[in-house]
C-alpha cells in the first residue's frame, strides 16, 4: 500500500471533551477514502487534522502522530501554510470569493507570487478543465463568480483548490447542497481527480460513499469503529455497529 | 432498532417465497407419489403447477428488483435479496424437473421394475427432504443445517451411481425394446434426482452467503 498519511493513536479535545479517541489510520495514495458516520462521530474533525484546520480553534488540543509524506505534520517547524497548500480542502457550502471567476483560481498563485500573466492564463485553464467546468464559463471568465450555479460553484472551489498543485484535496460534505444532477458531476468528477489526487471525502449520503469511495471508515462516539475497502465494508461489514448503521438499523 | 420500512419489504418477499416453496414441495411429493403409482392424473397436476411456480418467481423477482430500487439495500439486506434472487431460479428449476420427471412417468406408466422402482423413490424421498431442509436453513438462518444439507449431497450422488449400476445391469439382460426405453428412462429420472439434489445444495450455499458474506465454491 502507498500511504500518504499515516495518523497513530490520534486523541482530540475540544476543552474538556474527546473528541477523538485513539485512532489509527493509514490514508491510500490516489484513492478516495469517505468518512460516514452520524452527526457528531467526529468524522468532520478528523478531516480537519490532516490539514490542521483545528489548529485554528484555542481550546482545541491534539495527540498522536501524523504524518503527511513520511514527515510529522504536527512537528514544531512545519509549515503549516505548506501542508494546506498541499492538503486543500472543499467545504460543505460552496464558498467563492466575490470576485471573478478568473480570479477566484487566480487567486492562490498570485498569493504564492506567479504574476506572469500567461502563466496565470495555463493554471486557471488547467484547474477549470480538471475540475469540468472550463466548457461552461470559458466566455465568461470575467463574470462575478457569485452568479454561477450552486454546482458550478462547488466545482469553482475545487478549481481553486487545484490551482494550488495540492497531493490531497479534503472534502467536508461537498455535495450535501447541492440537487441530484449537480451531485452526479461532482462525483463524476471525484472519480476523474483521484488518477492525480488524493481524495478523502465526509459524507452523510452512504449511497455516495459506496459510489466513489475506495476505502471506507465509519466513525461513532470519536472512535473508528471499522475502517477498510468499500466494496467489502458496504457488502460484509464486521462490526455490527457498521451493518446497524449502514442498514438504517442504528439507534 | 428496525428498519420499519426495509423489513417490511423484506417479510413481504419471504412471505411469497414461503408460499412458492410449499408449491415446491407439493410437487415433489406429487411426483412422488405419481412415481410409486404410477399416476397419471396426478402426474398432469405436476405439470400444471410449474405454471403456478413460474408466476411465482416472476412475482418474487419484481419484488427484488423493487426493493433494490426503493431501498438501495447494503451488507445483510443486500446479501439476502441478491441470495433470494438466486434461490428463486433454484426453485424454479426445482419446478421444472418435477415436471419433467412426471412426464417421463406418462412414458413408462405400463412397466414396473421392482426393486429399482423403489430404490427410485427413496432416492426422491431423500432429495425430497433435502430441498425442504435447505429452504427451511434459509428461513431460519440456520448455518449448520445448510452445512448438513451440502455434506447430504454426496450420500445422494453414491446411492444416484449405485442405481445407475443397477440400471445398467438391468440393461445388460434386457433385448425387449420397450422394456429398454423404460429402463433408459428411470436412469434419466433418477439423473433428475440427483440435479434436484444440486439445486438444494445451492440454496445451502446462498444461506452460507446470506449469514456470513462468504462464497461456498
Amino acid at each position: 500500500m502507498d500511504a500518504i498519511f499515516e495518523l497513530k493513536n490520534i486523541n482530540l479535545y475540544y476543552g474538556q471533551t474527546q473528541a477523538i479517541k485513539g485512532i489509527d489510520m493509514t490514508i491510500e495514495r490516489n484513492k478516495v477514502t469517505a468518512f460516514i458516520g452520524p452527526s457528531g462521530c467526529g468524522k468532520s474533525t478528523f478531516i480537519r487534522i490532516l490539514n490542521r484546520m483545528n489548529d485554528l480553534i484555542p481550546e482545541c488540543k491534539i495527540s498522536g502522530d501524523v504524518q503527511f509524506e513520511g514527515k510529522d505534520a504536527y512537528a514544531k517547524d512545519y509549515d503549516v501554510i505548506e501542508l494546506r497548500t498541499k492538503v486543500g480542502m472543499v467545504f460543505q457550502k460552496p464558498n467563492p470569493f466575490p470576485m471573478s471567476i478568473y480570479d477566484n483560481i487566480a487567486y492562490g498563485p498570485r498569493c504564492q507570487g506567479v504574476k506572469n500573466k500567461a502563466q496565470l492564463d495555463e493554471i486557471v485553464e488547467q484547474s477549470l478543465r480538471r475540475s469540468a467546468l472550463w466548457d461552461e464559463v470559458k466566455d465568461r471568465m470575467k463574470e462575478s463568480a457569485m452568479g454561477l450555479s450552486g454546482g458550478q460553484q462547488q466545482r469553482l472551489c475545487i478549481a481553486r483548490t487545484i490551482a494550488m498543485e495540492p497531493d490531497v484535496i479534503l472534502m467536508d460534505e461537498p455535495t450535501s447542497a447541492l440537487d441530484p444532477i449537480a451531485t452526479q458531476k461532482i462525483e463524476d468528477l471525484i472519480v476523474e481527480l483521484k488518477k492525480l489526487y488524493t481524495i478523502v471525502i465526509v459524507t452523510h449520503n452512504m449511497q455516495q460513499a459506496a459510489r466513489i469511495s475506495d476505502n471506507t471508515a465509519f466513525f461513532m462516539l470519536g472512535e473508528l469503529i471499522e475502517f477498510g475497502e468499500t466494496d467489502r465494508l458496504f457488502a460484509t461489514p464486521k462490526n455490527p455497529k457498521t451493518e446497524e448503521y449502514i442498514t438504517g438499523r442504528f439507534g | 432498532m428496525a428498519n420499519i420500512k426495509i423489513d417490511a419489504d423484506l417479510s413481504g418477499i419471504y412471505q411469497s417465497l414461503g408460499r412458492m416453496m410449499t408449491l415446491v414441495d407439493e410437487a415433489i411429493v406429487d411426483m412422488i407419489m405419481a412415481l410409486k403409482k404410477r399416476d397419471l392424473k396426478l402426474a398432469e397436476r405436476v405439470m400444471d403447477r410449474d405454471e403456478q411456480i413460474n408466476a411465482m418467481e416472476i412475482k418474487i423477482d419484481h419484488d427484488c428488483i423493487l426493493f433494490i430500487a426503493r431501498n438501495q439495500p447494503v451488507a445483510k439486506d443486500l446479501r439476502t435479496v441478491a441470495s433470494v434472487h438466486k434461490i428463486l431460479t433454484d426453485l424454479e428449476r426445482i419446478g421444472d424437473i418435477t415436471a419433467d420427471v412426471c412426464k417421463a412417468i406418462i412414458s413408462i406408466k405400463d412397466f414396473a421394475f421392482g426393486e429399482i422402482d423403489e430404490d427410485i423413490v427413496a432416492l426422491a424421498e431423500n432429495v425430497r427432504k433435502m430441498v425442504g431442509d435447505s429452504v427451511r436453513s434459509f428461513v431460519n438462518e440456520d448455518l449448520k443445517g445448510a452445512y448438513d444439507v451440502i455434506e447430504y449431497d454426496d450420500t445422494i450422488d453414491q446411492a444416484y451411481y449405485r442405481l445407475k449400476d443397477k440400471i445398467v445391469l438391468a440393461l445388460r439382460s434386457q433385448s425387449d425394446t420397450l422394456q429398454v426405453n423404460s429402463l433408459v428412462t428411470q436412469l434419466t429420472i433418477a439423473k433428475y434426482m440427483e440435479k434436484l439434489a444440486d439445486h438444494a445444495q445451492n440454496i445451502s450455499e446462498w444461506i452460507i452467503f446470506t449469514v456470513s458474506g462468504e462464497y461456498k465454491a
